[in-house]
């Protein structure tokens, strides 16, 4: 608890730290583009280490075994594409002072319905990812506070503090802040995964999970595709979201940027390591019935599983970790959606705001965000989290055509793009909610005829590609109407 | 200028290739202090691709 303070404390002096003028967006929001390489390397980091990591994925795995694992190649893989992308947008953005994707889409096709409609999918895809976050600091609370009361006041008392806390962090520190409690973050979750796999090794061995639980070893065969499309799906959609593009670009230069982010699938270690707890779980007696006592849900296995084997200031010191694993990231997704809707969305009709007013309507969405977000956290079966973050990924993903197309070409008919993405949105959610008869989630598959079950986003992605460049091919003939850049 | 292209690309695109072939490593054995070779592997494989990846980036890099 005395951490905790020292954190948030560390939390709002970040703001003081490295003077800029903090009522401009450009300061709050991308730290004054001042930050070096080591310190990006966090930041894009610390969008790893999110309640994705420590909640979402072992939970997946728990319920349901080895498919959730497909977060380990999706963690190598997309840094493979960012780092063929990604200094490329840097170049064009530093080039012509954008400081989202949709500013450069807006320049890139010249058009600022394109623009908006991206601004959107981005501020709108954020929001099942920020309720992922509150979903993991409500957990660590859970087991924090169990014993305190019954089991469902408990749970909700957590989900009212946890909300406060972000709500209240992301208002005051803006991106300074963040990055300096994730370097802090980072180094307290490492050490508590460290600490649970020596401790866990030592005791019942790292295979015991998976003799308990023989049948999580591999993969079914019918789940390959389900496999390949998840995690090729989900390494193109993370550099599409608004918060992983303001990191990118509030790094120094170009190369830095291409070489800090070439050695972030180390950081997926810890990933796969936690992954792996949601089966150790399986032959650890005493987590197994603390899950269980506390409604049995998936997302308390890690917190449940580093209670029962770490000593009890241990635990304190991960539970801090991981709490702030799920504050910092939440706060910079949450940022970088009120930079767009403040940048590429009122602008385009109050075009005179002043830099304060601006930076005051950004603050205050970005609170306002975190409400819309919250509403999420009901839609979804607590187990199935990781489904928060794969129905983001399912909506932010149908940008590619426009900001992977922008980068590489200019030969894309704007038409078309626009058609595709919002066709495309539309059909991935009537198939969440198909795949899902229309009531709560659990599943992000749809068995596409014939060819078993894939990743929705892979299906409506196809889609989205095949109207762009049909549409793309054929209105050519007429001529370059979208050559401008 | 390109053929240090190229050979970038070649690396980046190992990990893919590696990943991608799921029935290589979809299979129990052989394990590694208990744990199936499927989890292991592709654990291994985030330290390969941070390597291949970190080459490629300076290879990218030299251009000019």
């Amino acid at each position: 608890m005395a951490l905790f303070v020292l954190f948030v404390a560390l939390g709002f002096l970040g703001g003081r730290w490295r003077k800029g003028d903090m009522n401009t967006l450009n300061e709050w929001a991308l730290a004054g583009k001042r930050l070096g390489t080591g310190l990006v390397w966090f930041l894009v980091g610390a969008d790893l280490y999110t309640a994705y990591t420590f909640v979402a994925i072992p939970s997946g795995v728990f319920a349901k075994g080895a498919i959730y694992f497909y977060a380990v190649p999706y963690v190598s893989l997309t840094f493979g594409f960012a780092i063929i992308f990604m200094p490329k947008l840097w170049r064009v953005a530093h080039e012509k002072g954008y400081i989202t994707g949709a500013d450069f889409v807006k320049g890139a096709f010249n058009s600022r319905t394109l623009a908006m409609l991206v601004a959107v999918v981005g501020i709108v895809a954020e929001l099942p990812y920020i309720a992922l976050q509150i979903v993991g600091m409500q957990a660590i609370l859970t087991v924090m506070l169990q014993g305190v009361g019954d089991v469902t006041t408990v749970s909700e008392v957590s989900l009212v503090i946890a909300f406060i806390v972000l709500a209240a962090f992301t208002y005051t520190s803006g991106l300074r802040g963040a990055t300096l409690t994730a370097v802090l973050k980072d180094i307290l979750i490492f050490a508590s995964i460290i600490a649970v796999i020596i401790v866990v090794a030592f005791g019942t061995g790292l295979g015991a999970g998976f003799t308990a639980k023989p049948a999580y070893s591999t993969l079914a065969s019918t789940l390959q595709n389900g496999y390949w499309s998840l995690f090729l799906v989900s390494a193109l959609a993370l550099y599409l979201y608004p918060h992983a593009i303001n990191g990118v670009l509030s790094g120094q230069d170009a190369e830095k940027v291409r070489k800090s982010t070439a050695l972030l699938p180390i950081y997926g270690v810890g990933l796969a390591l936690l992954a792996m707890f949601g089966v150790m779980v399986y032959a650890n007696s005493a987590a197994s019935s603390l899950v269980k006592s506390l409604g049995g849900s998936g997302v308390l296995v890690v917190p449940s599983l580093i209670q029962s084997v770490l000593p009890s200031w241990a635990t304190g010191i991960a539970f801090l970790g991981i709490f702030i694993g799920g504050l910092v990231p939440a706060a910079i997704m949450a940022i970088s959606q009120a930079n767009l809707l403040t940048r590429n969305i009122i602008k385009e009709f109050r075009p005179n705001l002043t830099p304060a007013a601006e930076t005051q309507i950004s603050k205050w969405a970005s609170v306002a965000f975190k409400f819309l977000a919250l509403a999420f956290v009901f839609v979804v079966n607590s187990t199935y989290a990781v489904q928060l973050q794969l129905f983001g990924g399912i909506l932010i993903v149908q940008t590619l055509p426009a900001m992977f197309g922008g980068l590489l070409t200019h030969r894309l008919n704007k038409n078309g793009l626009i058609v595709g993405l919002v066709v495309s949105e539309f059909v991935g959610v009537y198939l969440m909610e198909a795949a899902n008869n229309f009531t709560t989630w659990s599943t992000t598959f749809y068995s596409t005829y014939g060819f078993g079950a894939f990743f929705i986003g892979a299906t409506t992605l196809a889609l989205n590609l095949a109207i762009v460049l049909v549409w793309s091919a054929v209105s050519r003939p007429k001529g370059p109407t979208q050559a401008q850049g | 200028m390109k053929s240090k292209d190229a050979v970038a690309a070649v690396l980046i695109a190992i990990p893919f290739i590696a990943y991608f072939a799921i029935p290589t490593y979809n299979m129990v054995n052989p394990q590694w202090g208990g744990v199936p070779f499927f989890w292991w592997y592709q654990t291994v494989w985030l330290g390969i691709s941070a390597v291949l990846f970190f080459c490629a980036a300076v290879l990218m890099g030299r251009k000019s």
